[in-house]
This record gives structure tokens, C-alpha cells and sequence, in this order.
């Protein structure tokens, strides 16, 4: 009689010993998407992980330039005229080719230094902004 | 702003003095003919140098980490002050300081910085203001050619594995922002600024103009004032919105109360809103006593004769005078200083998956999110009358339990004597 009350017990125990600790991971991986995971390892397969590296790992890194600077004649500047050159003759050479560029960057918020929508006559430094740094 | 500054690959253009303005002019060094003497800056051990204009024009391409780095790693005015987690250490960042831009020696995806802040027509994607960084979350399967700002924008809004403890995890995606775990600590490779006192500026300390601290950086400087630096720092969190409050000088302020100089916007109730990592940068700032409002003082001398500029006549008046009106605002002739704060959003500097924060983190006594109170954390909270009730039951069972078993024990003991 005894020896059913112990048992009852010892169950009891057993039952309640999982209960209290952290629950096994998930051992099962799912259906490999993911080029380049390390096996074994659940969380690589992820969904938004493997999305992820979908999105950026399929594919060879594909360079989207059309146009060498360097054979550029204009880009080419006299040795002696760079001593006394400002930025501004080098944005001008830009824009001769870029010719939508400054109208775009005028609008942006690098060179008004202001809020671009909302509240451009407060917010910005060019404003009324105010920081503590 | 030059197209140089943002497109240019050589890493040679640099800006004189503190990184704006021009270039340094070209000085012929007398000893050697056909070359460049520099130009040193007061306070900086470098030399400046002209730039050699036809290599760094024909260098241009699409803007590196470095290009954005030269002016966002170094805000208000130095290596790792204005962010936590933005410093000049993610211009080449192993992957354990930041995943998706960590390079690809070190394991890491090497993004640049338009990776994510996608441009179209020199038009940026990130937060101006008040303007959030993204309307909708919206994963790329949603919006091909809409800004990839968002964590959601690549990963989707059920980023973990389906089935067990992840389920849970995905179910935490609508309140909590991805940063808020996967960012556990910021200024994680150097220490960041987190307190700043301008009150203090304009004296010496221990009869110096600059003192250095531990790790290399200036605790006091005469010009700036006491400064406290830390490494590997905790953020502090708040639901977020994507919006931030700013006052700006206009706006009236409370002067006996810490100034909260801008805010995080959102609520618990809000289905945009998430629980969100910040740098929060205190410091004593100064402000109009009378007029109650923040002022911008007038720093950088416009020349070298301009004493109106705090850095060069040490007078505040002068500076705040100066500084008021070229913002087109009235000041009253006096000032304070006053504590605030600066808050921004830590977005940056993403772990790797196994530093991610884990649950009791937040989910215990010692939560790190004590101060979001709206909800009911398993772990954190708890009712009383529930607990209370627990444990009676517990009790309650325990005695009955002992009570029961002693009675069989001992009429057992009984029978045996009969």
C-alpha cells in the first residue's frame, strides 16, 4: 500500500519535472532554402532568414555601372589648374552630363538641411531645430 | 554639399576644417618642389592636403559606407558622439559588430549603406523628422520597388521558424521591433557619448584645457564642457511609432523638469507601434531663463576676428545673442542651463543571431523593459489575487497531501499490529 503512495508521488514528480524545465528545441529542420547553412543549425532556415538571403545571396553581385569615369576627357584636369581648384568647377563638370542631378538634390534634405515634408520652417538644422550634443 | 563628398571612391577627399567647408587649399611644400607642405589644424595632429582633383573626380560610383560615414560617423563633432550605433568602426565592421554590413572576410553580407536606405533620384529612404522611414510594413514580395528600409522590407513579418519556442518568437513580432533583441547592446567597438555637460565649458579642469579620459577620448574640454563616455551600453525602451516629437527654439519648455528635446511618438494600442531600442544622449544645455525656450549659441567662429563665437570669446551672452539672431529669434539677455535628452532610435550594429537577446531578458523581475508598463509581461508582472490564490492552492494540497499520507501511515502501522 505503501509502495503506491511513493509511486503516486514519484510520478507526480516525473510529471512535474519537464514541466518546469526550458522545452527541447525544435530538432526537425525545415525544407532547405538556404544555400550555404550550416547543417544542423534550425534557425538558418528560417523563413526570414532564407528569405533574406534569397533576396541578397542568389545572385552574383552584379555591378551596375555603364560608364568608366576615368575615360572621361572633361575628368581629366590640368595639372596646374587643380592647384587652385574648389569643388565647384568639379559639381559643374558633373551636372554637365548629370543635367537632372541638381534639381534632384536641390529638393533633398542634404542640401536644404531642412524637413523635406511636414514642418520644413521648423525642423532642420537650416531651421529652428535644436539638439543637446 | 559637392557630388565629390557622397560619390568619390579614393577615401582622399576630405573636407578642412572638422570636415566641412572646402578642401585645403593646395601649399607647396619650399623644400620639395611639385609637392604639398599641408595644412595643419589646431587641436588635430594631421596635416590637411589638397585633393588631387582629376583622381578623385574620375573615382565616383555609388556611395560607399565610408562616403556616408565621412559626415554620419562623426555628428556632433567627433568619432561616435551624436550615435550609438554608428561610428567610424562600421566603415569596415566584422560581422559580430553588424551582420548585414559586416565584410565578407569576417562572414558578414558587406551592405553599404544605400543597401538599405535605397535612393531613387538622390532621394534618400530613412526618417526626416517627423517623417517616418516607412509608411507601411511591407516586405519586397509586397512593394518590389519600394524603399528596403525596414527589417521587414527583407525578412518578412514572420521572421523565425514556425512550430515550438520560434512560434512564440513570431508572436512577439507585432509589438516588439526586431532591434529590440537582435540589438542587445549599442557603441559596441568604442565607447559612445552619453552625457554631456555644457555648463561646464569655459573653465579649466585640474588647470587643463582638454583632459583625456581611459579610453582615449576627452572627458573635459574647455570649449564643450564634462563629458561621459560608455562602452557596450543597454539601450533604454519605448513603444515607437517610426515618428519622433521635436521642440524645436520656438517651442515654449519647462525648465524645472528633465527637457525631452524630442521624443519617441507611439502607444501600446497602436497596431504601428513597436517596442523600440534608444540612445538617449543627456546633457545640460543652455537655454533662455526668461523667455523660456532652448537656444542655439553661436560656436564656430565665422572667421578668425569673430570673438562673437563661443569658441573663440568664451561668452555665452555673445554666443546665444549671435546664434538667436540668425535663427530669426528673440533672446532676452539671460541664461541657464538645463538637463535634457536626445533620443535615437538604435538600428544599427545588429548582432549575430546567437547574441540576440534572450527571453528573460525582459521576461523576469529584473526585465529590461521595466519601464513599458502598458502590458502584462509573463515573468515581469504579476496579480496578486492570482498568486495569492496559487499558492493557497499549493499549500492547501501540500497539507492535505502530508495529512493523508500520515493517516495512511499510521492506520498501516495498525493493521500490522493487528
Amino acid at each position: 500500500m505503501r509502495n503506491t503512495v511513493w509511486g503516486v508521488l514519484l510520478l507526480t514528480l516525473a510529471w512535474a519535472l519537464p514541466c518546469a524545465l526550458p522545452a527541447p528545441a525544435d530538432a526537425a529542420p525545415a525544407p532547405g532554402l538556404t544555400p550555404g547553412s550550416t547543417p544542423g543549425s534550425t534557425e538558418d532556415t528560417a523563413p526570414g532568414r532564407a528569405l533574406a538571403i534569397q533576396a541578397t545571396r542568389a545572385k552574383p553581385e552584379v555591378r551596375s555601372t555603364t560608364a568608366d569615369h576615368g575615360r572621361f576627357e572633361v575628368l581629366h584636369f590640368d595639372a596646374e589648374k587643380q592647384k587652385t581648384m574648389q569643388p565647384e568647377e568639379v559639381t559643374r563638370t558633373c551636372l554637365g552630363c548629370h543635367n537632372l542631378a541638381a534639381l534632384q538634390f536641390h529638393q533633398s534634405i542634404h542640401w536644404t538641411w531642412r524637413d523635406t515634408e511636414g514642418q520644413p520652417e521648423n525642423f532642420g538644422k537650416g531651421a529652428l531645430s535644436v539638439n543637446n550634443f | 554639399m559637392d557630388c565629390l563628398v557622397c560619390h568619390e571612391q579614393t577615401g582622399t577627399y576630405r573636407k578642412f576644417p572638422s570636415g566641412a567647408g572646402y578642401p585645403a587649399p593646395y601649399v607647396e611644400d619650399p623644400a620639395n618642389p611639385g609637392t604639398q607642405k599641408g595644412v595643419p589644424f589646431p587641436g588635430e595632429s594631421k596635416s590637411y592636403f589638397a585633393p588631387d582633383w582629376s583622381r578623385v573626380a574620375q573615382s565616383v560610383a555609388r556611395p560607399s559606407r565610408m562616403n556616408c560615414g565621412t559626415c554620419h560617423f562623426y555628428g556632433g563633432g567627433g568619432d561616435a558622439v551624436k550615435h550609438g550605433d554608428l561610428d567610424s568602426t562600421m566603415g569596415r565592421p566584422p560581422k559580430t559588430l553588424d551582420v548585414h554590413m559586416g565584410t565578407r572576410e569576417s562572414g558578414g553580407q558587406d551592405f553599404t549603406c544605400v543597401r538599405c536606405h535605397t535612393t531613387h533620384s538622390h532621394h534618400i529612404a530613412g526618417r526626416i523628422y517627423e517623417t517616418p522611414a516607412a509608411a507601411e510594413r511591407k516586405s519586397l514580395l509586397q512593394d518590389d520597388l519600394g524603399d528596403k528600409i525596414l527589417c521587414e522590407s527583407c525578412h518578412g513579418t514572420e521572421p523565425h521558424q514556425s512550430g515550438g519556442m520560434s512560434d512564440k518568437i513570431n508572436d512577439h513580432t507585432d509589438t516588439v521591433s526586431c532591434q529590440a533583441c537582435h540589438i542587445p547592446e549599442f557603441a559596441r567597438a568604442q565607447s559612445t557619448k552619453m552625457w554631456w555637460d555644457w555648463s561646464k565649458a569655459g573653465q579649466l579642469m585640474d588647470g587643463k584645457e582638454v583632459v583625456m579620459g581611459p579610453d582615449g577620448k576627452s572627458v573635459f574640454d574647455r570649449k564643450k564642457g564634462e563629458f561621459r563616455w560608455e562602452k557596450n551600453v543597454v539601450p533604454e525602451y519605448y513603444w515607437f511609432d517610426g515618428t519622433l516629437d521635436h521642440v524645436t527654439v520656438a517651442d515654449p519648455i519647462d525648465p524645472t523638469a528633465e527637457v525631452w528635446l524630442n521624443r519617441p511618438q507611439g502607444s501600446a494600442d497602436d497596431p504601428n507601434s513597436r517596442i523600440m531600442p534608444f540612445k538617449v544622449h543627456r546633457a545640460m544645455a543652455p537655454y533662455d531663463k526668461v523667455n523660456k525656450v532652448m537656444v542655439i549659441p553661436h560656436l564656430f567662429p565665422f572667421n578668425k576676428d569673430d570673438d562673437t563665437a563661443y569658441w573663440k570669446g568664451y561668452d555665452w551672452n555673445r554666443a546665444i545673442e549671435v546664434g538667436m539672431e540668425k535663427a530669426g529669434q528673440p533672446y532676452s539677455g539671460e541664461y541657464g542651463f538645463v538637463e535634457t535628452t536626445y533620443v535615437f532610435p538604435t538600428t544599427h550594429m545588429v548582432a549575430p543571431k546567437n547574441e540576440a537577446l534572450p527571453c528573460e531578458a525582459c521576461h523576469s523581475r529584473q526585465s529590461r523593459l521595466a519601464g513599458i508598463t502598458e502590458v502584462y509581461m509573463p515573468g515581469r508582472d504579476t496579480f496578486a489575487m492570482v498568486d495569492a490564490a496559487g499558492w493557497v492552492g499549493v499549500t492547501g494540497a501540500m497539507v492535505a497531501v502530508i495529512i493523508h499520507g500520515l493517516m495512511r501511515f499510521v492506520s498501516g502501522l495498525r493493521r500490522k499490529e493487528e
